[in-house]
């Protein structure tokens, strides 16, 4: 009996997840990959004979396949057996620090971002710009990087991008030293790409003492916190014991606040907290023109950022201290110049991570 | 359609198997050469004409020789036929591009260069029509008169694609008449998971490595790094293969066929002579029988002799593929098996550690010829492997593929199927190895097709 155990097992696989495959219902949307996922394809003589129906039958058995999370994780399982210190590009460092893997750059889109920032300074000389790149973890988290994996230069780049700009009448807001001085503290996510909101604090505190204007302090706004948030490394390399991390959000009243003028609720859309993607609730996501009129008594002026996802945590700081924040997201706005030529803000400030600042293609929008 | 990927574990094969097994004896080739034509087209509707071109003129060929023959001629016009549609393809898919290139720089001509996508398998399957052709020809076996039979050898998908090389003569019997059993297809189970496992968590695992080095910069690599990238290719190019030939052999075991061998722990060898009798051995003996042999062998002197291994080397080279790189290759395994020939093999048999470590190095430089098809880089990438480049780049992937390393090594040799002998093939220890290494090699393979979108960088 014991020679066909193998055989009963195989036949049992290869059938059973067959059949289950067929009876499973699909699923429209994975939670985890953050997409939809391949439907079946109809069939037509052109697509056969033009070769994308089995191009997308193939995707769609891959994406529909049962129990598709599980079989994921028994594969970062396997790589951790392995002793690899990574999974699917997301670098595993100390004390559950993910890190995402960069030992290349291409420079190209980073430099012609420089000359749009360039020419956007240039353009608009008279008025107050200041401009921040925010490290990512690697660069400021050295010490819990895996041993003899190189990485980008980052705070030398940020540097180099600095003195470029040189001359030209924009403030630098130089935050890196900042980050660095608190870099025991949890100012960077474990398991997401972004900072987190005590890290984005250290920035805002930056800021407003360059312009000499008075911090809100932290101790002065009531904090909430919201635990086990799983973000985008834990997404990509579903480390099976990656320690989960903990947002924080503070409550900072907004009397008025409209995403690409349609009136919405709150710097928060609280909903997101229980979801998956709990960051997206920091300022409703990612948008084109966020207007925020601020409730907190003290806050005074104006001002425009355009920012990443970075800024969103950042924002409600902003609207403790000015009364009227403009959020520009590039990628979902286009309109720069009427926005700078119907407003005197008393502060602009261009706010990128250095990620997004080596890879967006939108930046062109700053000059045009 | 290949093997390792979850269309063919969770459709094709249940489909397929269902299918033949129901199916009644006298159908099953007809079965077979279907599914084996969809299992071809599939993904490339285009493959589905020439493959069947293919079929039909080695089966004209070869009854139209045998014709001849009975009317007292030798049938040469239908080898010609045979030889010049199938090197022709060949040539025309694989090397006209290559041959274009070449004669644009050597005469200055500005022949236009022609981008084809090769035909999959084309060089496999080209090579193994011919040998039923030559067969033929030299009356050492009969032309097959049914059809069916004759297209489901050529098409025959678990081997039609990348091997082994499958001569007719190896399967002539089974066309006819085999038997299907169940421990027979049990068997075929367990090469099948085994070659799968060598493919997906070995081969897949270490190349990541050699895929990182080689998209470095080879002017800053250090010497450690180098060797480290090297050796990963050298097991990778390994259990692709011999993977991909395991998968073949046990796919025909659950079918009834036996294949030939195709890979015997060729990393164990003492010498480059041994090295190729473990090494893709079906491609070595087609080689020797179907060029080596008919140039004379080593029958016509010795000068003779290694202008054929010369010759065979090259062509050896030039079938991996069309670029100068691989005919160097092939010739660089042409001086060394002319130098042992000549004196150097009694002495490394007799040796014990020297004969090993000669083989390995001699190996992986070869390997280098063979990854890196750019001769700038190629030069770069020696430099450092023979320059002494210190650095500490080396640590993390030393670390991070230590243990797949590791793995790499003891499964070049021997030991774990020593180890099988001695539990026995149907100890439980062994079945549930098997089973652990075929879920683990799904949760791989679906693992790289996972996608997820995170904006990434917002």
């Amino acid at each position: 009996m014991k020679k066909y155990i193998l055989t009963v097992f195989f036949a049992l696989c290869i059938w059973g997840l067959f059949l289950a495959d067929m009876l499973v219902p699909t699923r429209e949307f994975s939670q985890l990959e953050n997409r939809p996922l391949a439907q079946s394809p109809t069939f037509s003589t052109r697509a056969l004979f033009s070769n994308t129906y089995t191009l997308k039958y193939e995707e769609y058995v891959n994406d529909q396949f049962v129990a598709r999370d599980s079989w994921i994780t028994v594969k970062s399982l396997g790589e951790s057996a392995l002793g690899k210190q990574e999974n699917n590009g997301v670098v595993y460092g100390r004390n559950n620090q993910l890190f995402e893997e960069a030992s290349t750059l291409d420079d190209r889109q980073f430099s012609k971002n420089l000359e749009f920032i360039r020419e956007f300074v240039q353009t608009y000389g008279d008025r107050p710009v200041t401009l921040t790149i925010i490290p990512n973890s690697y660069a400021i988290l050295e010490e819990l990087l895996p041993q003899g994996l190189p990485f980008i230069d980052q705070k030398k780049l940020i540097g180099d991008y600095y003195r470029e700009l040189a001359g030209e009448p924009v403030d630098i807001c130089d935050v890196t030293p900042a980050l660095l001085e608190r870099k025991d503290d949890y100012i960077y996510y474990r398991t997401d790409h972004h900072w987190t909101t005590q890290g984005a604090y250290l920035a805002y505190r930056e800021f407003m003492e360059l312009l000499g204007r008075d911090v809100v302090a932290l101790e002065e706004l009531s904090a909430h916190e919201v635990p086990d948030f799983y973000g985008t490394y834990y997404s990509k390399a579903k480390k099976w014991n990656a320690l989960p991390d903990v947002i924080t959000w503070y409550d900072v009243k907004a009397s008025d606040v409209t995403i690409d003028l349609a009136p919405v609720e709150g710097l928060y859309d609280h909903e997101m907290w229980g979801q998956r993607d709990k960051y997206k609730a920091f300022l409703h996501g990612n948008n084109g023109l966020t207007v925020i009129q601020s409730g907190e008594e003290g806050a005074q002026g104006s001002i425009l950022v355009f920012k990443d996802s970075y800024g969103n945590s950042l924002v409600p700081f902003l609207v403790g201290s000015f009364r009227e924040v403009c959020v520009v997201d590039l990628r979902y706005y286009n309109d720069v110049s009427a926005l700078l030529e119907e407003n005197a803000y008393d502060a602009v400030w261009v706010l990128y991570n250095f990620a997004t600042l080596t890879t967006d293609q939108n930046l062109y929008k700053l000059a045009r | 359609m290949v093997f390792s990927s979850v269309l063919f574990l969770f459709r094709f094969m249940p489909v397929v198997f269902g299918l033949y097994y129901l199916t009644p004896r006298r159908w099953k080739n007809a079965v077979l050469f279907v599914v084996s034509l969809i299992f071809y087209s599939w993904g490339e509707i285009r493959y589905f004409p020439i493959m069947m071109a293919s079929t039909l003129v080695d089966y004209v060929a070869s009854l139209g020789i045998e014709r001849r023959r009975a009317k007292g001629f030798r049938g040469r016009g239908y080898l010609a036929l045979s030889m010049i549609f199938n090197l022709g393809s060949l040539g025309f898919f694989k090397y006209s591009g290559f041959l274009a290139e070449n004669l644009n720089t050597l005469l200055g001509t500005s022949i236009p260069v022609l981008s084809l996508t090769l035909p999959l398998g084309i060089s496999f399957y080209t090579f193994q029509t011919m040998s039923y052709t030559i067969d033929v020809y030299w009356n050492t076996v009969e032309a097959e008169r049914n059809f069916i039979n004759f297209g489901a050898y050529v098409t025959l998908f678990p081997q039609l694609i990348a091997g082994p090389i499958v001569r007719y003569t190896d399967v002539a019997r089974e066309l006819q008449d085999r038997t299907h059993t169940v421990e027979g297809v049990g068997k075929g189970i367990q090469t099948f998971i085994m070659g799968l496992g060598s493919k997906v968590l070995i081969a897949n695992n270490i190349g990541s490595l050699w895929t990182r080095v080689e998209a470095m910069d080879f002017a800053t690599l250090s010497t450690p790094l180098a060797w480290l990238g090297i050796t990963a290719f050298a097991l990778q190019i390994y259990f692709d293969f011999s993977g991909y030939s395991l998968m073949a052999i046990g796919l025909g075991k659950m079918l009834g066929f036996d294949f030939p061998q195709n890979f015997n722990y060729p990393y164990i060898s003492k010498s480059i002579t041994e090295f190729w009798r473990r090494w893709h051995m079906t491609l070595g003996s087609w080689f020797r029988e179907y060029v080596y042999i008919p140039l004379g062998g080593n029958r016509k002197g010795a000068a003779r002799q290694y202008f054929n291994i010369l010759v065979v080397w090259a062509a050896t080279g030039l079938w991996h593929g069309a670029s100068w790189n691989f005919v160097l290759w092939g010739l660089y395994f042409a001086v060394f098996l002319s130098i042992e020939k000549a004196f150097l093999l009694k002495g490394l048999e007799k040796s014990r550690v020297f004969s090993h470590l000669y083989l390995l190095i001699l190996v992986l430089v070869s390997w280098v010829l063979f990854a890196i098809t750019d001769f700038t880089r190629l030069g770069q990438f020696f430099t450092r492997l023979f320059g002494g480049y210190g650095g500490s780049d080396w640590i993390y992937y030393l670390r991070s593929y230590g243990i797949t390393f590791a793995l790499g090594f003891v499964c070049s040799t021997p030991v774990l199927r020593k180890l099988g002998d001695k539990l026995g093939e149907n100890h439980l220890l062994v079945t549930l190895f098997s089973a652990g290494v075929f879920l683990l090699s799904v949760a791989y393979l679906v693992d790289s097709t996972y996608n997820p979108f995170l904006y990434f960088r917002f």
